[in-house]
């Protein structure tokens, strides 16, 4: 809704000839839809005509006016940073908000390069896909099994001491095709080979397009499972599953950030970075991926599943604290609440029953704070209660 | 434990505050930021554009547009644009969450260094 008031402005002539300039290369190096570029240069115009009018009524002409409000401002390439890293935050999110589905481009991945190591050793064949359509299937072994009941997850096994021989160096990337029909793009860096092949394992070919991600990982493996779909499948539409996936070895990386994601450089690093990156566009959520490491085997699920299966319920004596940390506040329901807002605030705070959250609760009586979280919430409550109670 | 950017926090507890206040655009939050802290506080607009972007995704902060116009505008010239930012209610609760957050933090500090007083009054 807009509203219309109206201003008394400084004359703004060469003020905002030199604005709009700097606004114009702002714009260009702006990074966003076109309301979003519209809203935001709307935004900063303002910003820099209110200030370029304070100081010309604190006495500077137009020109330094507006020159020195720019100055302020700083540098359009900085300032357009910090809104691309904004931007790059929610896609961060929207990115770990990867379907179940994403679990299959673990398998998929490992059983593209499986049918490339197949071309490689019949180098003259058109296209690696089409030349053995039926390899896949045929050595894909069945093992989608339904999990707990009452916790569906997914799990990833890797078995490093299986006999594949090395792989080819893949490029690869997940696209949309078709609408709907999710489709892997996978190109053989080596031999130059290239294909696309659809989760449903046809036939598939099309031109493959330059890929963004995972530029010269090199995977080596095979999936096991009676029919590689099926399994697809099952994690996808949430009733749950199991793929044991050979993964023997990767070589190389991309910049893609496997250490800040896991911190090493392990195979594990390198299996959850494609399941989590290759997956990352038109798929449904379910919510946060995270994953345990299991020593063997690396499990990778929703965080909701594994939050249920390590929720706990913890009391805490609490009376110490309330006395140390809020002992501005005269009345003992109060300084609770206190405790629990502080709390609920510091740890993971969309969380909480009180916040709108489905996750944990925390509720007090009798000098006792009683907490139903999963592990990781439990943790940090604690680490939080030892400081407040800290001498 | 307490985030990744103490400074985007500190900024966000900033602009909270100030929007508690009432409803404000981007320049007049950096004006009120400086002049509450005698210029200690310095929200720039690299920081603070792209924060209140990041607050009104989450819903913290709701945005509207406001026409602006020259007292010597003739009739019908169109006048520059003023984005209002006010806080949801989502917002007032996040910041009573970070005023207890950074008090409880403050206790926690002061035990460690053994300085200040721990807060007299709510």
């Amino acid at each position: 809704m807009k509203r219309v008031e109206q201003e008394r402005e400084a004359s703004v002539g060469s003020v905002g000839d030199t604005i709009s300039a700097w606004l114009l290369g702002f714009e260009r190096v702006m990074v966003g839809t076109n309301d979003e570029k519209r809203e935001t240069r709307a935004e900063l115009e303002s910003h820099l005509r209110d200030r370029a009018r304070d100081l010309m009524l604190a006495g500077l002409n137009a020109d330094e006016a507006a020159r020195r409000a720019i100055d302020e401002l700083g540098e359009a390439a900085e300032i357009a940073a910090s809104y691309r890293a904004t931007r790059v935050d929610s896609q961060r999110r929207k990115v770990m908000q990867v379907a179940a589905i994403g679990l299959a481009a673990g398998a998929a991945v490992v059983s593209v390069a499986a049918m490339l190591q197949g071309a490689r050793a019949t180098p003259t064949m058109a296209s690696p896909v089409m030349a053995q359509p039926s390899m896949v299937a045929s050595s894909a072994v069945a093992s989608v099994e339904q999990a707990d009941p009452t916790l569906t997850r997914t799990t990833i096994e890797v078995d490093k001491s299986n006999e594949l021989m090395a792989g080819d160096a893949v490029s690869l990337r997940l696209v949309k095709v078709d609408g709907q029909t999710v489709a892997l793009r996978a190109k053989n860096v080596e031999m130059g080979l290239s294909a696309a092949v659809p989760l449903t394992l046809e036939d598939y070919r099309a031109p493959v397009e330059e890929s963004e991600l995972l530029a010269k990982t090199t995977v080596t493996g095979k999936v096991e499972g009676a029919r590689v779909v099926d399994a697809l499948r099952a994690i996808a539409d949430g009733s749950g599953g199991k793929i044991r996936v050979s993964l023997e070895r990767v070589e190389s990386m991309t910049e893609c950030g496997v250490e800040n994601l896991i911190g090493n450089r392990s195979w594990k690093g390198v299996a959850l970075m494609q399941v989590m990156e290759e997956l990352s566009e038109g798929l449904p959520e379910c919510g946060r991926i995270v994953a345990r490491d299991r020593g063997e085997f690396l499990e990778i699920g929703p965080a909701r599943l594994f939050d249920a299966r390590e929720t706990r319920f913890v009391a805490y004596r609490v009376e110490g604290v309330l006395g140390r940390a809020f002992s501005y506040e005269a009345d003992e329901t109060k300084r609770a609440e206190l405790l629990r807002g502080t709390l609920s605030a510091m740890v993971y705070r969309d969380d909480w029953a009180d916040n709108g959250g489905s996750i944990g609760e925390m509720h007090y009586a009798g000098g006792s704070l009683f907490v139903k979280a999963p592990e990781r919430h439990q943790h940090m409550v604690a680490w939080v209660l030892r400081k407040l109670s800290a001498e | 434990m307490f985030g990744r950017d103490s400074q985007r926090e500190a900024a966000e507890l900033v602009v909270l505050s100030l929007l508690a206040d009432g409803p404000k655009y981007g320049y007049l939050l950096s004006k009120e930021a400086a002049g509450r802290s005698e210029g200690a506080v310095r929200l720039t607009p690299g920081v603070l554009y792209p924060l209140l972007k990041a607050l009104e995704e989450k819903k913290l902060v709701s945005a509207t547009w406001e026409e602006v116009k020259a007292a010597d505008a003739e009739e019908g010239e169109a006048g520059r644009s003023r984005k209002w930012y006010r806080l949801t209610a989502k917002g007032k609760k996040r910041f009573e969450q970070s005023v207890a957050a950074h008090r409880a933090y403050r206790a926690v500090m002061d035990a460690f260094l053994g300085g200040g007083e721990k807060e007299a009054s709510s």
